[in-house]
């Protein structure tokens, strides 16, 4: 029924109207939410990518659901005691935020056709560049640190649409992974102490 | 197999476990230093058989190889490890009698450790990881008792966005060496090199979360932290250097290094002004004398280069300087705002703050004056108002360092009182800096082979 192309480019959209919910929603667990399903979509994008193997991608998925889960913990936890902390009162305002997202998505598509790499698909380059972009947005906009964080994960989750594309080496592929995980660790971390100073 | 090489890579990596449940007692800080400094002694003791595995480096010992990839150690590495392993050592002694720096030697180890490995591990490619995953774990060291959390956020926000820069750049640097001849991926390395020095060292605009560090974070901790990536950077872009000897030769390389070295030291002094408390004044002064460390780096001279690695041992004692009496200030005080704590009831204290950061801000008789003068009469004939520039930028900091002296005392907060032994500890420390710091001429001249490593690739001569 539908192009590989055209499926590629749903993904992209879904990916990206993914980010763009995360970073207009104000409620943590919607944010969360939001950000697990754009994990799971980047990995359905990333089985649409011939450079990519499919195994990868499940493991991506996996990974997005598994940091969602901590996460959920570590906010949940971090609730209960301080009410303020996952609360506080937006900076920006959730519909200019929606609008910054789709500015940032439009200027990706720009980057993507003005900067081309020579070995990385375009359509890739622009989940990349959208995905990093919101993800700074989120993480400078946000005063807690799960929200940062889920900011950081972001960039990281653009990032790796890009590297397991143009990369071939598994321990690379293994590596950067690990990082993600080692992001994910040190903001339960920060959440925790957070929650600690608070109470 | 290097055995010597496998010992001096997990050694911090064995240690960290078990400094882990001490922390919270006075053994953490001795051990974990002796640690270091035994590390230090095994570089030196053992007898590393030269290996040559390329023409142009030969290797003490042969490489280590570990899942198909080599650590090799080099003789520059030995140097720029002995620095990086003997600061640390003086750092964990420094935060010994602060029980909010616990987290501190334990992670300080295992960051230690990871930017070994990344230091020694080729391709370089797969060295940015460890290297990476090392400054983000630092984020842990600034978490203590009633510190604010914005710094390590913050700081976690830049160290994220410098390792995908890092990551960027070392792939681009590897498809510049595949396809040579095309000037996109040489632009895009030098482009990612200097976002990700940017980001890394707070360089302004990305400045903002060195002064959160120093202000509200754990001060050993955020000293160790800014340490470990500027001292580790320079080792690590020397590495790179060697790795990609393309790179030197770049003509945007030297214009990013005097860049950022020109923003950092320029910037700080003009923004200091608009800021108040001991905390961030004493970041500004940091990143101002790191500043001029990156400009003589980026002149690409002989003399630069020989600056540049000098001033490292010199700003290592005013740093320490600074991290001490941060941590001390805030210990009495609970916080590192101005006026605090006053210059009767804390003399030491303050004498330790201002002596500090006019240390790093080079003002005389200090040693860092030499450098700061050298610099400015390499300069001065070629960039005259450049040179007068970052001499009243010195003025300023200056300005700004003794305005904290003269605040007068706003709210009366009760002080804590430091334990004895703590501010016997503090007079101790503050004499043995003093020695060191009139000391670490002579102590820098032995960096000597970092700046010839340097030398050797820029082929000046």
């Amino acid at each position: 029924m539908f192009e590989p192309w055209n499926i590629r480019e749903l993904v992209i959209l879904a990916v990206v109207g993914l980010a763009g919910l995360v970073l207009a929603l104000d409620d943590w667990r919607g944010m969360l939410l939001a950000w697990a399903l754009m994990g799971v979509a980047g990995g359905v994008l990333l089985q649409q990518t011939t450079e990519v193997p499919r195994e990868l991608a499940g493991i991506q998925i996996l990974n997005s659901a598994l940091l969602a889960l901590l996460f959920y913990l570590a906010g949940r936890r971090a609730r209960m005691t301080t009410q303020k902390t996952m609360s506080a009162r937006p900076v920006v305002h959730g519909r200019f935020r929606a609008l910054a997202a789709l500015f940032l998505y439009v200027l990706a598509r720009m980057m993507a056709i003005r900067f081309p790499l020579p070995i990385a698909s375009p359509s890739l380059l622009i989940a990349t560049y959208t995905l990093i972009g919101i993800g700074l947005l989120i993480a400078t906009l946000s005063r807690s640190p799960l929200k940062a964080g889920l900011g950081i994960l972001t960039m990281l989750n653009g990032y790796q649409v890009f590297y397991l594309s143009v990369q071939d080496s598994l321990l690379a592929i293994g590596l950067m992974a690990g990082m993600s995980l080692l992001v994910a660790f040190l903001i339960v971390a920060l959440t925790m102490a957070r929650q600690e100073v608070s109470a | 197999m290097n055995f010597p090489l496998l010992i001096l890579l997990a050694v911090p990596f064995l240690a960290a476990p078990v400094i882990y449940p001490l922390r919270r007692t006075p053994l953490a800080a001795p051990f974990a230093a002796a640690i270091a400094i035994a590390l230090v002694g095994f570089l030196w003791i053992v007898p590393w058989p030269i290996a040559t595995t390329r023409p142009d480096q030969a290797t003490l010992g042969a490489p280590l190889v570990l899942l198909g990839r080599s650590l090799r150690l080099t003789e520059t590495d030995r140097w720029a490890l002995s620095t990086l392993w003997g600061c640390a050592a003086l750092m964990f002694l420094t935060a010994w009698p602060f029980r909010f720096e616990r987290r501190l030697y334990p992670i300080g180890l295992a960051a230690g450790g990871l930017w070994t490995i990344g230091l020694l591990l080729r391709p370089i490619s797969l060295g940015t990881f460890f290297t990476g995953g090392a400054a983000l774990l630092l984020a842990l060291t600034l978490l203590g008792e009633g510190h604010g959390m914005e710094g390590a956020t913050q700081y976690l926000i830049a160290a994220s966005l410098g390792f995908l820069a890092w990551v960027t750049a070392a792939w681009a640097a590897e498809q510049a060496t595949l396809n040579p001849g095309q000037p996109l991926w040489t632009t895009l390395t030098m482009l990612l090199i200097g976002m990700a020095m940017v980001l890394w060292l707070g360089v302004w605009p990305a400045y903002r979360w060195v002064l959160l560090l120093f202000a509200e974070g754990a001060p050993v901790g955020a000293a160790f932290t800014v340490f470990l990536l500027n001292y580790g950077t320079w080792f690590w872009l020397l590495a790179w250097a060697q790795e990609f000897p393309w790179l030197p030769q770049l003509p945007g390389w030297s214009a990013v290094l005097q860049t950022m070295g020109i923003l950092m030291m320029l910037s700080s002094a003009v923004l200091a002004l608009a800021e108040r408390g001991w905390g961030t004044i004493g970041g500004y002064a940091w990143l101002a004398s790191s500043g001029l460390s990156w400009l003589a780096l980026g002149l690409g001279t002989v003399e630069g280069i020989h600056l540049s690695a000098w001033t490292l041992w010199i700003r290592i004692v005013a740093l320490l300087g600074l991290a001490f009496g941060l941590a001390a200030y805030r210990r009495m005080s609970g916080s590192t705002e101005s006026g605090r704590v006053p210059l009767d009831q804390g003399p030491w204290v303050i004498a330790l703050l201002l002596g500090s950061g006019m240390a790093l801000i080079d003002a005389p008789p200090f040693p860092g004056f030499t450098a700061r003068w050298t610099l400015t009469r390499l300069l001065l004939p070629s960039h005259p108002l450049l040179s007068l520039a970052w001499i009243g930028g010195a003025g300023l900091l200056g300005w700004a360092l003794l305005r904290e002296l003269l605040r007068p005392q706003g709210e009366t907060v009760p002080l804590r009182p430091m334990p004895r032994s703590a501010v016997w500890f503090g007079i101790a420390w503050w004499t043995a800096e003093l020695l060191l710091l009139f000391v670490s001429p002579w102590l820098g001249l032995q960096l000597r082979p970092l700046a010839d490593a340097w030398i050797h690739l820029s082929l000046l001569e």
